[in-house]
């Protein structure tokens, strides 16, 4: 294995059980996370796109040991993370934090914003005393507040503001591995760049890496080296950011791209009408069912992540 | 008063909300006018009073808190402002029709989507209901919905986000509504669905010749969409002109870091341009121009601190509230 | 380290920059309402009435000069009880004081640290104080008629209490006796003043109302907690065990467990308590599914907090609202239930005084209706019932969805 990579993941799966009855047989599975594997280099930012039901947030978490992993391993700085028990969690806690996508509600309306930043400070042995209130003030500092919001409480922010506490929050513990999931989606277009800007910096600062979630391509491509799309639970493409704008491959990544909105003013239309998101994934290629070049072959045969170009992945037959 | 072509014409609309800490003006003295088989966005941020416009418009405010301070509203000659309520059902989703932001919502759970587009129909038009169950299949056909006669007397549940938005906007054109009032139509759909939806309004738009009111806060979507953009800053109109030229020429400096800040696809930028700041909250608002706070040219200057720039047209068809906006003074 | 020194300054002094806790706005929305107050003040009067029943009704004089000395019989014959209620109400009100100093002179980032240290030092002193005081205390028993020797000279200038009797007083001479000038509410059938042991009986029914709730919360909380929190298995079982204790009449459950007990209040309180935390568990269990699922929750496991932390510093705080509103009703629901009991016969023991009980008396042996034995009591359980629900509901407003939102 490479030593420059910090996170690598094996054939993750994240299967929720379907009970019915009142036995709660399990009668069948939502495989919201199915067979995806991927790697992140140390200081760099792996972009994961998807629409809703994608399965991009369930992936975050089960690597984030949030949620129970239905199978697949997840090696962090060589190690592989899942089986761990929850006493030897709390080293890897430390390494790995996330940055949530509601502000609203990813703070502790009942703490101040100095509790909030400072609990994990404590609990990991970082800092204590004085040294504990320098250590929050630098922080605030770091994500463009001000030290006087110490003894603020989040009811008291706007959106932006939130989000900033929560990355302060994020970067309390010194983790290695930061997991944005959609951090800028909830918040307004003005905000959003600031939001990016400063995710960058600290980036750059701390030398982070940065597994960064969003629905929102143009976003994902200013902050990410390498993007994978994600399709109902599978990668369907993996490539460098510039590569993958430049030449999508897979036939989904095409259809996002074509779908974006760009503020230029000139009306466009959408020019393939493909039917919406399927409820049931189909025996073969998850996209086929919207697929306007898929054929009798797509809809029974999964397609394999293949390398197409040096460093450019796709699942796709007709690449 | 308004001229032929025109659908909606509002003329200095103020909506106050009495809270607990005072008034909260969440629309100051906006005007905009909409023609007819034109769409007009309505673009902002959040709690800049877009919304609030919209509901003033159907006259949705609740009330208390909130009141329509002062204004006209006039639908083709109409003020509907000083219109009775009965009067005002009417006009309400037979002439105006909105679309809300929240598909999973707006439809009630324990009806079948065919009762409720249904009674939407019934409520309005003299129409049995065979005659109103047939229409009604008539419009989820028309909203391209697969199978409509299936989906009739199916409950809300079953179907996804865009359908629902579908389901919506079948609902709200049922009666032919001259004006459709969309809030935020695709905010919380994915973007592939976006594009559909939007194409969708695009294309009954032209076969009703139907105006539209886009509120949105994506200069995407307002770029693809509209003919017409008014940007909304702090409870006021900051910037009103054609689309072409709002892209094109953007004169008050909130809409030109609007623009800016937008991460571009393709074009690998090492940062972001950006608006310093945070919105104002509508109860407390800075003093003088609005946004001197964020503003790159007014933070600090004196007139921008102290007084507040109206509306005024600098160029033909080109409004903007900035003392530094060229033409402003003339 | 200039900036350093400039943060710090900036942390100490700008009391400017300190926020509003969600508890201060709780506040302002509850004290907005004028009926809120008034109940408020109600209860507390109670309070005060309650701690000082021995000062306001006794038969024992304050001062008393028995043969030229200066005797004090009535601090003499004060029980160990009456000590540690004292003690009770004394730490009480510190704690109050000190959380509202806290909240103008603490840093609120420190503020639930030097918070729980007061606690601990409080609860200490309290349990520490009683347990002596219930060893080493002496029972002393006072016999004296201080009336009769005043009356026969051999004692002078004494100072009685208001209501000059004592609420285990027989006198069959003046039993059933209304209204008087002597007996401002009246006597009862064996010749106690009435006002006197209503006052006495305020202890038994807050006591029994706060206790009750005391131990129904605790035991709903972490109940309702555990399933909340790990759900599944845990959940479906303690579910389970809640719908059959829901299933049984708790009044009758009560009755049928009082007659297997000695009569005594503790008796009654912990029964009434074990009997009644089934809403509690339920509110909570509810709100912890709720939470469970919210990001900062998941934010402080991804922290990796211990559960200790997570439970009870990030959940319970947010989920206890609810709660606090079952509380206040459930201290009029206990109130009420030991009321019923006692007026069933199956409450306190006589000569101890309880408003249900005093109220059972309200129809004499030979069938007379005497309207001040009911009329009297009946009106005490009445406004303090009304009051603690008025206060619940003032409290559900105040914590419920408006602010709610804007936190």
């Amino acid at each position: 294995m490479n030593n420059n990579i910090l996170l690598k993941v094996e054939n993750l799966k994240t299967w929720f059980p379907i009970k019915k009855g009142l036995l709660r047989k399990i009668i069948g599975h939502v495989k919201a996370v199915d067979d995806i594997s991927f790697q992140i280099p140390h200081g760099s930012t792996f972009g994961l796109v998807g629409e809703s039901g994608s399965g991009k947030t369930t992936a975050a978490r089960t690597i984030a040991r949030l949620i129970h992993a239905t199978g697949g391993k997840v090696y962090f700085n060589g190690e592989n993370i899942l089986p761990l028990h929850q006493s030897e969690l709390r080293r890897i806690r430390k390494d790995i934090s996330i940055v949530f996508q509601d502000p609203y509600s990813s703070l502790n309306p009942r703490m101040t914003v100095g509790s909030i930043i400072a609990e994990p400070l404590r609990i990991h042995k970082i800092a204590k005393g004085s040294e504990l209130i320098d250590r929050i003030a630098t922080l605030l500092q770091k994500v463009g507040l001000s030290a006087a919001h110490i003894n603020r409480y989040p009811h008291e922010f706007s959106g932006g503001q939130r989000q900033r506490i929560g990355i302060a929050r994020a970067l309390a513990v010194e983790p290695k591995l930061v997991i944005c999931d959609e951090p800028v989606s909830a918040l307004d277009v003005s905000i959003q760049s600031q939001i990016l800007n400063l995710l960058k910096d600290l980036q750059e600062q701390f030398r982070l890496t940065y597994l960064f979630i969003a629905h929102d391509l143009s976003v994902v491509e200013f902050i990410s080296d390498i993007v994978a799309v994600m399709y109902l639970g599978k990668i369907v493409e993996i490539a460098p950011a510039v590569e993958l704008y430049e030449k999508p491959l897979h036939p989904y990544t095409k259809l996002l791209l074509s779908a974006i909105p760009l503020p230029v003013p000139e009306r466009k239309k959408s020019t393939a009408f493909v039917s919406e998101i399927g409820q049931e994934a189909p025996a073969g290629c998850p996209f086929s069912g919207r697929c306007p070049i898929a054929d009798g072959f797509c809809c029974r045969e999964i397609p394999p992540l293949e390398e197409k170009a040096p460093g450019h992945f796709a699942a796709c037959f007709k690449t | 008063m308004t001229e032929n072509g025109k659908i909606l014409s509002i003329q200095n609309l103020s909506t106050f909300f009495d809270t607990e800490l005072g008034v909260a003006k969440a629309v100051q003295d906006v005007s905009f006018e909409i023609e007819k088989g034109k769409t007009l966005a309505l673009v902002g941020e959040s709690g800049c009073g877009k919304s609030v416009t919209a509901l003033s418009i159907m006259r949705l405010i609740p009330t208390p808190p909130g009141r329509i301070e002062s204004g006209k509203i006039f639908y083709r000659e109409h003020n509907i402002l000083e219109f009775s309520e009965k009067q005002m059902r009417g006009i309400r989703g037979n002439k105006i029709a909105m679309i809300f932001q929240e598909p999973m919502t707006s439809l009630n759970p324990v009806y079948t989507i065919g009762d409720q587009i249904v009674e939407a129909i019934t409520l309005h038009q003299k129409k049995t209901y065979e005659q109103a169950w047939s229409m009604a299949q008539e419009m989820l056909d028309k909203v391209r919905i697969p199978d409509p006669a299936r989906r009739m007397s199916e409950y809300p549940h079953l179907l996804s986000g865009g359908m629902r938005q579908r389901v919506m906007i079948a609902m709200a054109i049922s009666c032919k509504p001259s004006l459709l009032i969309a809030d935020e139509p695709t905010t919380a759909l994915d973007v592939t669905i976006q594009a559909q939806i939007l194409d969708l309004l695009d294309e009954l738009q032209q076969s009703e010749n139907m105006s539209i009111l886009l509120i949105t806060h994506d200069l995407g979507v307002v770029a693809q969409r509209a003919d017409d953009v008014a940007v909304m800053y702090a409870s006021k109109i900051a910037e009103k002109c054609s689309c072409k030229e709002l892209f094109k020429n953007p004169l008050h400096p909130y809409t030109q870091g609007l623009l800016h800040s937008l991460p571009q696809l393709g074009t690998r930028q090492k940062r972001l341009n950006t608006i310093a700041g945070n919105v104002p909250e509508p109860l407390n608002f800075p003093s003088g121009c609005k946004f001197h706070t964020r503003c790159p040219i007014g933070c600090n200057d004196k007139r921008c601190q102290t007084a507040e720039p109206e509306l005024k047209e600098v160029s033909k068809d080109h409004f903007a509230a900035c003392w530094y906006a060229p033409g402003y003074e003339k | 380290m200039k900036t350093n020194e400039y943060k710090k300054m900036e942390l100490k002094t700008e009391k400017k920059n300190w926020g509003t806790s969600y508890g201060q706005l709780v506040w302002q929305q509850f004290s907005k309402n004028r009926t809120n107050l008034v109940c408020m003040w109600f209860i507390i009067i109670l309070f005060t009435i309650a701690v000082l029943a021995p000062f306001i009704a006794n038969d024992k004089p304050l001062i008393i000069h028995i043969d030229g000395k200066v005797h004090f019989p009535l601090f003499d014959t004060l029980t160990a009880n009456d000590y540690a209620v004292f003690i009770a109400a004394i730490t009480g009100i510190t704690l109050i004081s000190l959380i509202r100093r806290n909240s103008r002179k603490v840093d609120p980032f420190l503020r639930s640290g030097v918070l729980w240290k007061q606690v601990l030092i409080c609860t200490g002193t309290l349990l520490v104080g009683i347990i002596l005081l219930l060893v080493f205390m002496p029972r002393k028993l006072d016999a004296t008629d201080y009336r009769a020797m005043i009356a026969s000279g051999k004692a002078s200038d004494a100072i009685f209490p208001l209501v000059p009797y004592g609420y285990g007083r027989t006198d069959i001479k003046v039993s059933q006796k209304p209204p008087s000038n002597e007996h401002w509410l009246g006597t009862d059938d064996v010749g106690s003043d009435v006002l006197c042991r209503l006052i006495h009986g305020t202890r038994i029914s807050l006591s029994v109302g706060f206790v009750a709730v005391g131990i129904a919360s605790v035991i709903g909380i972490v109940f309702g907690a555990i399933m909340g929190y790990f759900g599944g298995k845990i959940d479906f079982l303690g579910m389970r065990l809640l719908e059959i204790m829901m299933s049984v009449p708790t009044f009758f459950l009560i009755i049928t467990i009082v007659a297997f007990f000695p009569r005594s209040l503790l008796n009654i309180m912990i029964i009434i308590g074990i009997t009644s935390w089934t809403d509690d568990a339920r509110f909570i269990r509810a709100e912890f599914f709720k939470l469970r699922n919210q990001d900062f929750v998941q934010a402080a496991i991804s922290l990796g907090l211990p559960l200790r932390s997570i439970l009870f510093r990030h959940m319970l705080p947010n989920g206890i609202a609810p709660v606090l509103v079952s509380i206040t009703f459930g201290v009029a629901g206990a109130i009420f239930i030991e009321s019923a009991l006692s007026f069933l016969g199956f409450g306190v023991a006589p000569p101890t005084p309880s408003w249900g009980q005093m109220l059972s008396t309200g129809v004499s042996t030979t069938g007379e209706f005497l309207w001040w034995l009911t009329l009297f009591p009946g009106l005490a359980i009445f406004f303090t019932v009304t009051a603690y629900n008025l206060l619940g509901e003032g409290l559900r407003d105040a914590i419920d969805p408006k602010l709610r939102k804007a936190v």
